[in-house]
């Protein structure tokens, strides 16, 4: 027992003595820690997954919650190999002085318990105590309430996050002992000695390394596609890791031995020093720059993306719900559409929604719809797949709407005249170049390109771009397609009504004559059935009396904005946190760099005043190199960003965000904060690192 | 006029508050001429390390002067006495000191690339040189594939290369076995004989032997001198232990 007592000693003064590497350490496990429980609280927070968009917020957090434990994994395993490393020589000197490597292994076994327990202990009270924060935050951003009240605790989140800290742990102590366990008690105590062998220059994986990166940068250029780009993007982050990596570990010092080839540069006063110690530090400090370099680049294309999302996420909903009100009945003939008078439909809506005032911008239009391929101006229906998209095929798909032209000019504000080959159109995202559309055997030729469509159609539902077509005879320019499937089946032609409007009495109203809409079985009425069998509750077994109507849907944009800004402000939100984490862990490893490098230039120092250089040089020389290893990470993020941004674009597409300047924009502000912060640890680890130096000269 | 006097240097060391005050150096008087080869012995504490720093200019005297060529450089900048070290003077120290971020030739080089020399004339300087002291075959080796005596020959040519007006040596064998120390100081003695001018503090007598003359300095003074006159070195060795002895026992 006393022994016990006394290893745990050992590791408490082992700590203390470190404390310069332990305290960051701490502060950062801990800080993982307890954003690991605060994504695991939130997603069991009866507040949000009560509040609108709230369920979709709690899977993304389950979801995110796993993101930072695999990532805590990695993390606290780089950071103890430092401290393990740097510690090599403490452990080698109790072991030559007879401590065997069993009592080696209990200090370190001592040591992580006890970084466990702060870590638990400080993540776990740090954690509850942000965590009403970060959801009133969440609840901000999604146009929720904020609930004051309710202080929620999570038992579960507890109950994962302990013992899940525990493996953790205890797999990065394993791992200690097995390096442990490898390692003479000589080399124990040797192995912070200088005189290492000097970094060769490895061709290979330097030139694998540029070729990845260029490979990578080549994908996120290249692919137009936007279902690819998705698909592709993780192969593009895969081969810009590993580039990433293999440039700053062997292209780094490939570089640098390129450059002392040539003795015009290298033999010069101002290069000489610098380039020599530079493929040591790059040697030393490769992994952990190229970490902080995904790292940054992790935060800033999540930031960019994700508040892209969110900023983005009021113009899809404009292009979602033109109206306050938008009503569709679906057909599935022109016959069906015609034969149907809708004044019952009409009038119901009227007498519930216009009650109390009067609606606005309220129009009604006609429309043919189809899912479709278009080569060279033909238009065929797609029929490659079933329920999903065809990658090969995507390039040249749409989904195409026919409105009459007559319907047209009724809603829009600029008439257009059309001759009957001729149609106008309007594409969402994406373009339409051709001159011609030819529907079957009709031919049709583009008069004019619509700047604007603001038509009481919900466009843009799905990852397609919707073309508009703008023809005189809807029936004709549809014919060939009517039959070619049947009803019912995917991708047949389908026929709709239209009706929008606004209600200008505030959303909460909005949303409550929604709701009472849809509670007093109004929406059966609109079906055409007789009061007595009014129901409550939607059946589909009533499809059938129904008019020739196929189905009717009413959508509020009150009350779906919630969900909209649940879901984005959610992952926005979600976005910040992990960011938040990948900042975290960033500094912890700026920081160690700054400090093995601190130790390192010490003795270096030393040396070269002896040989004649002033003191001045010396600063200036290693002030180059600190700032050069410093900003190079930051430097290839943003470059890595620059290439991602055309694909990141192009993945927006598929969630309907086509808006360059909020992506310039939201990318611009990131990476300018980003670029602070990075700067603030920059002054506040260099202090660090002049303090070692300077404490290595004294001695 | 001698090529460096020291004239009543003397060295007080005091604490940061001005507490204890520690006087290193009392008085030391002497001078060098040039093309000799000086030994300074002492003991440890003997105030041998803080006089090799003055002369080096690393350190500044509290009292007294030391004149290079008449030049006096004891109240020297700290800018210009970089200039004035790479310029005038060549170090060997005991653990040689070499950058292992650079190998063996760019070691040799450092002093010069310093200065702004171009390449070829660093390279015309460095093969003669080479050859003399038995490296060019370790040129592109780094310091962790050689031995202690060939990092020490790689930090005296460091030392050479420039040309200096006087190589200063800090106990420059006793980081190697004894071959190695042979070796090193045939070859300081070889150097002196072509004209270098060599000061080595040390407290081996055998490394003293190789000298010319030798000083003992003790409690800040220098105490007693020897010369070497005509013996070889073996007697030289005798007559240094004999006097060592002597100083010891008449402590």
């Amino acid at each position: 027992m006393r022994k016990t007592g006394f290893y745990f000693k050992l590791a408490l003064t082992g700590i203390a003595k470190n404390r310069r590497l332990y305290i960051p350490f701490m502060l950062a496990s801990v800080g993982v820690a307890a954003m690991f429980y605060i994504v695991a609280c939130l997603e069991d927070s009866p507040v949000i997954i009560g509040a609108k968009g709230g369920r979709t917020m709690s899977a993304a957090m389950s979801l995110g919650k796993w993101v930072i434990g695999i990532f805590s994994v990695l993390f606290l395993c780089y950071a103890n190999s430092f401290l393990i490393r740097r510690r090599r020589k403490e452990f080698g000197l109790y072991n030559m002085l007879g401590m065997d490597k069993r009592g080696v292994g209990r200090v370190m076994l001592s040591e992580t318990a006890v970084a466990y327990l702060i870590t638990a202990a400080g993540g776990l009270l740090l954690g509850i105590a942000v965590s009403k924060l970060a959801e009133m935050v969440y609840l901000r951003m999604t146009g929720n309430e904020a609930n004051l009240s309710a202080f929620f605790v999570s038992t579960r989140a507890i109950r994962v996050m302990l013992p899940l800290y525990a493996a953790i742990f205890a797999f990065v102590l394993l791992w200690s002992l097995i390096g442990l366990r490898r390692a003479g008690a000589a080399e124990l105590f040797k192995s912070e000695n200088f005189g290492e062998k000097p970094p060769r220059a490895n061709w290979l994986f330097g030139t694998v390394g540029f070729l990845l990166l260029a490979g990578g940068y080549v994908l996120a250029v290249r692919i137009t596609n936007p279902v690819k780009a998705l698909l592709w993007f993780f192969g593009a982050v895969i081969l810009v890791i590993l580039g990433t990596y293999l440039i700053f570990i062997a292209g780094s010092v490939l570089v640098c031995r390129v450059l002392q080839k040539n003795r015009g540069y290298y033999y010069e006063k101002k290069h000489f020093v610098p380039t020599a110690q530079m493929a040591y530090r790059m040697k030393r400090n490769g992994a952990g720059l190229a970490s902080i370099c995904i790292l940054s680049t992790m935060t800033l294309t999540t930031l960019c993306t994700t508040a892209t999302l969110y900023f983005g996420s009021e113009d899809m909903l404009a292009r979602r719900f033109p109206r306050d009100y938008l009503f569709t009945v679906w057909y599935d003939t022109f016959e069906d559409l015609e034969a149907d008078d809708k004044n019952d439909m009409i009038e119901i809506l009227d007498g519930h929604f216009m009650k109390d005032a009067p609606s606005e911008r309220d129009v009604s239009c006609r429309l043919a719809k189809l899912t479709a391929e278009i080569n060279d101006g033909v238009c065929l229906i797609d029929t490659s797949s079933d329920e999903e998209i065809d990658l090969e095929t995507y390039d040249c798909l749409y989904e195409v709407y026919w409105i009459p032209a007559e319907d047209y000019n009724r809603c829009a504000e600029e008439p257009v005249a059309l001759a009957d080959d001729e149609v106008a159109i309007f594409v969402t995202h994406g373009t339409y170049d051709g001159d011609e559309l030819i529907f079957g055997k009709n031919r049709y030729r583009v008069a004019k390109r619509l700047p604007v469509f603001r038509l009481p159609v919900s466009l843009a539902e799905v990852m397609l771009p919707n073309l508009c077509v703008v023809v005189n005879d809807v029936e004709r320019a549809t014919e060939d397609y009517a039959d070619a499937v049947s009803p019912g089946e995917y991708r047949y032609l389908r026929w709709m009504w239209t009706r929008g409007f606004d209600l200008p009495c505030g959303s909460e109203k909005q949303i409550e004559l929604y709701d009472r809409y849809r509670s007093e079985g109004l929406s059966y009425r609109v079906w055409g059935y007789p009061e007595e069998e009014l129901r409550t509750d939607e059946g589909d077994e009533q499809l059938e009396k129904s008019n020739g109507r196929r189905s009717i849907v009413l959508e509020s944009r009150a009350e779906q904005k919630g969900y909209y800004y649940g879901m984005y402000g959610g992952v926005f939100f979600l976005g910040i946190l992990l960011s938040a984490v990948f900042l975290c862990a960033a500094t912890l490893i700026v920081y160690y760099k700054q400090v093995s490098e601190g130790f390192e230039d010490q003795s270096r120092f030393d040396v070269m005043q002896k040989v004649g250089m002033t003191k001045k040089q010396i600063k200036k020389s290693v002030n180059s190199q600190i700032v050069t290893v410093f900003f190079a990470p930051f430097a290839l993020a943003l470059l890595h960003l620059c290439f991602a941004f055309p694909m990141l674009k192009r993945i927006m597409l598929l969630v309907q965000i086509d808006d360059l300047a909020l992506m310039l924009l939201s990318t611009a502000v990131a990476a300018v904060l980003f670029a602070l912060f990075y700067f603030l640890v920059y002054r506040l680890t260099a202090r660090t690192y002049v303090k070692i130096v300077a404490s290595g000269r004294e001695e | 006029m001698s090529l460096l006097e020291v004239s009543a240097v003397g060295k007080i060391y005091r604490s940061r508050f001005g507490g204890t005050e520690v006087e290193a150096l009392k008085n030391v008087s002497f001078t060098v001429e040039k093309g000799e080869f000086v030994a300074i012995m002492g003991e440890s504490g003997s105030g041998k390390t803080t006089l090799l720093n003055i002369l080096a200019a690393l350190d500044k005297p509290t009292s007294g002067t030391v004149k290079l060529d008449g030049r006096d450089f004891s109240r020297i900048k700290e800018s210009e006495a970089a200039a004035f070290r790479r310029d005038n003077l060549g170090f060997v120290f005991q653990e040689f000191n070499l950058l292992d971020t650079f190998s063996a030739e760019d070691n040799i080089y450092l002093p010069l690339v310093l200065a702004g020399k171009k390449y070829a004339e660093m390279e015309a300087k460095l093969t003669p040189l080479a050859a003399r002291l038995g490296l060019t075959e370790l040129l592109k080796k780094y310091p962790y594939e050689l031995s202690g005596g060939q990092k020490q020959r790689v930090a005296v040519a460091r030392a050479l290369i420039t040309d200096p007006s006087v190589l200063l040596a800090d106990e420059p064998t006793g980081a190697l076995d004894s071959h190695s120390t042979d070796e090193l100081l045939r070859l300081f003695s070889d150097v002196n004989r072509s004209g270098q001018t060599v000061l080595m503090v040390t407290h081996s007598i055998k490394a003293a032997s190789h000298a010319s003359r030798v000083l003992f300095i003790r409690d800040g003074v220098v105490f007693h001198q020897l010369y070497r006159g005509a013996d070889d070195g073996e007697r030289f060795y005798v007559r240094i232990s004999d006097a060592q002895t002597a100083l010891v026992q008449r402590r």
